[in-house]
């Protein structure tokens, strides 16, 4: 059963297991799931209640319990976990250092680091400082691309290391690895399992918001273990837990090539973007200067639906008519091939909804926001989105445009957030 | 003010007049407004037989093959929405999930239904005893139902296979309970009551086994989307 330490799972009333570490709880207790903590429960027809929050885990109702194996996972001790090679910038070295301290001073710390900062490489070192004392670390993301980008990279860095990676698009058996990645959805199978909890870009969805993650992130980590958030826009409630004096901060500024982020540049349109199927001369002229200056150019949009619209105005305007153009959206089947071939400069422009807001990068792109008041777009989305350009050290400076008509609080927040780290 | 299923945003229920002074089943709005529109009722123009939303009012190719295989005498189907993401999604919640609440969302989606005798498409007994509830009795439970039809148990569920596993599907059907009382002659009009028409073979063999037990009855099926 030792597969099983840290984590915790359902089981029926009459469920007989007798391992000695393992607790059971009532899985519904004081009118509150013991499991995601939500309050949002409803009846069976056998008059037992069930929780809505956590049903895509699997059910809990109230005729079951919550076995909880609290046994204390032993890794041997390893003075050199870390096999990676490369070098941390002068920056990421003064982050990466705090963080170390602040682990073995049991400070939960949050991380407010720019868009492509190169915050992976700067947890190395925390990393192998629990690692190294035999401690199980695990590192947690929102979303199952992030982790998917991560595991390979983590699993060569600590390449001695056991690594575990948990989502739910992977069959895998539960394991007590000492390095676990999973999305934060999957913390919820985990109780009091890590002396370390990393979780990346807390800012998005579908973490940043939700009452019944952040329960399963709390009860996932050790009563004394440390937890260290990473984000590029810190969200209300952390910034709240700072100013108590609960949470540390630390901020890096620079980019790992050293420049500042690229500041967007606001465009108020008087007009539609488009008028019976032709694009705004305003915004061809635009797209027009990034086409010329030889830029690939992702052009934001906030609904799925407007895609087919964009695409054919940019087609009918003459001086666009040699492009090669494409639109992507998250339940596009061929997502991932158009993607590729807009890296790979096959496309000269790419039309796409926020799920290209983060986690790709994509050499000398440019990038319009059409309709960045839309309610779709988070001061965080937006950041986000204009973190986009300039990630490479050989052309640092880019186009950001977010067009709209009214000026919303979230693009202001946005501006403020990107000009107070270029400070 | 009332606690919308599915987003969990309140909401103003919406006078609706029409509904008011009606005679229809009145249901109490579940979903906000932005919910409900989520769901896409199908188009005025469909298959004869199915239901299927379509380009022409001709027989749908599916219902070709139906047309084949039972010589003319083809299932007539009525379903209200699409079944799209949007209502995929809903089913995966309902049923794979086991949101038992979301039963009175679909429920909420009925319009009035005929005098006939109506028979709900029955679920294996395994999956139930696991959600704890009948996914189509759920539905429907504000009807007099008649479960005439019970599932042959140890075959899968329908979602887990493919669509030509499904075509190819044996019999899952038997006749419940023989000495029922409604096995009566004077049954004359039977509904057949499921939630997804995809390929129609469950429908179909449902057909089979009800005409057995009622040969000059006639015989039709609801499905909450096509
Ligand atoms: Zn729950
Ligand atoms: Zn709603
Ligand atoms: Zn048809």
């Amino acid at each position: 059963m030792d597969e099983l330490i840290g984590r915790q799972w359902l089981a029926n009333q009459e469920d007989i297991t007798t391992i000695s570490t393992c607790e059971k709880v009532p899985a519904i207790q004081a009118d509150r799931c013991q499991r995601c903590g939500s309050q949002l429960l409803a009846y069976l027809p056998s008059r037992k209640r069930y929780c809505r929050s956590c049903l895509g885990i699997g059910r809990v109702s109230e005729d079951q319990v919550l076995v909880r194996n609290l046994a204390t996972a032993v890794f041997p001790k390893n003075p050199a976990p870390l096999t990676w090679q490369g070098k941390l910038t002068k920056h990421q070295t003064k982050i990466s250092q705090a963080l170390v301290n602040n682990y073995h001073a049991g400070k939960t710390t949050l991380v407010h680091a720019v868009t492509g900062a190169g915050k992976t490489e700067m947890l190395f070192p925390l990393l192998a400082a629990c690692l190294a004392d035999g401690k199980r670390a695990a590192v947690a993301a929102p979303r199952i691309d992030v982790i998917n980008e991560l595991y390979p990279r983590l699993a060569e860095a600590f390449a001695q290391i056991k690594v575990g990676c948990y989502h739910g698009k992977r069959e895998a058996e539960p394991g007590c690895e000492q390095l676990t990645l999973l999305t934060t959805h999957q913390l919820l199978k985990f109780y009091r399992a890590f002396d370390l909890l990393i979780i990346d870009e807390v800012d998005s969805f579908p973490y940043a918001g939700d009452p019944m993650l952040h329960f399963g992130a709390k009860n996932a980590v050790k009563t004394a273990g440390v937890t260290v958030y990473l984000t590029a826009t810190p969200t209300s409630d952390l910034l709240a837990e700072i100013n108590q004096g609960k949470v540390a901060k630390l901020t890096l500024k620079r980019r790992f090539h050293g420049q500042k982020l690229p500041v967007p540049r606001e465009k108020l349109f008087l007009r539609p973007y488009l008028n019976h199927g032709r694009l705004n001369p305003q915004l061809a002229e635009h797209i027009s200067r990034a086409i010329k200056a030889g830029h690939p150019l992702l052009l934001f949009v906030p609904k799925i639906t407007e895609i087919p619209a964009y695409l054919a105005a940019i087609k009918a305007d003459p001086q666009f008519a040699q492009l090669k153009l494409a639109g992507v959206h998250a339940a596009d089947p061929e997502r991932l091939s158009k993607v590729e071939a807009f890296r790979r400069g096959e496309l000269e422009i790419l039309v796409t909804t926020t799920i290209l807001e983060r986690g790709v990068t994509f050499k000398h792109v440019w990038v319009i926001i059409l309709a960045a008041d839309d309610r779709i777009y988070s001061a965080s989305s937006l950041v986000q989105i204009a973190g986009r350009v300039g990630r490479a050290s050989d052309d640092p400076t880019g186009l950001v445009l977010f067009c709209y008509h009214r000026y919303t609080h979230n693009i202001r927040q946005a501006m403020q957030e990107i000009q107070e780290m270029n400070q | 003010m009332r606690v919308c299923l599915l987003c969990g945003n309140c909401f103003l229920p919406p006078v609706d007049l029409v509904r008011l002074f009606s005679f229809q089943a009145f249901h109490e709005a579940v979903l906000c407004p932005h919910c409900q529109k989520l769901f896409q009722p199908l188009g005025p123009i469909r298959c004869p037989a199915c239901g299927r939303s379509q380009q022409t009012a001709q027989l749908c190719r599916d219902c070709q093959r139906w047309e084949q295989i039972y010589d003319g005498d083809l299932l007539v189907n009525c379903s209200l929405y699409h079944y799209d993401q949007a209502m995929h999604d809903l089913m995966v919640q309902y049923k794979r999930y086991g949101d038992y609440q979301l039963a009175q969302v679909l429920a909420s989606f009925l319009p009035p239904l005929p005098n006939w005798l109506l028979v709900p498409i029955p679920t294996s007994p395994e999956h139930q005893a696991k959600r704890g509830f009948d996914t189509i009795e759920a539905i429907f439970g504000n009807y007099a139902l008649k479960p005439l039809l019970t599932k042959i148990p140890g075959q899968g569920a329908q979602g887990m296979r493919s669509r030509q596993e499904r075509l190819e599907a044996e019999q899952g059907f038997v006749l419940a309970d023989v000495n029922y009382p409604i096995y009566n002659r004077s049954i004359s009009k039977i509904l057949l009551l499921d939630d997804i028409y995809t390929t129609g073979r469950t429908l179909y063999h449902a057909r089979d086994c009800l005409r057995r037990a009622f040969p000059s009855a006639k015989i039709k099926s609801f499905t909450i989307c096509r």
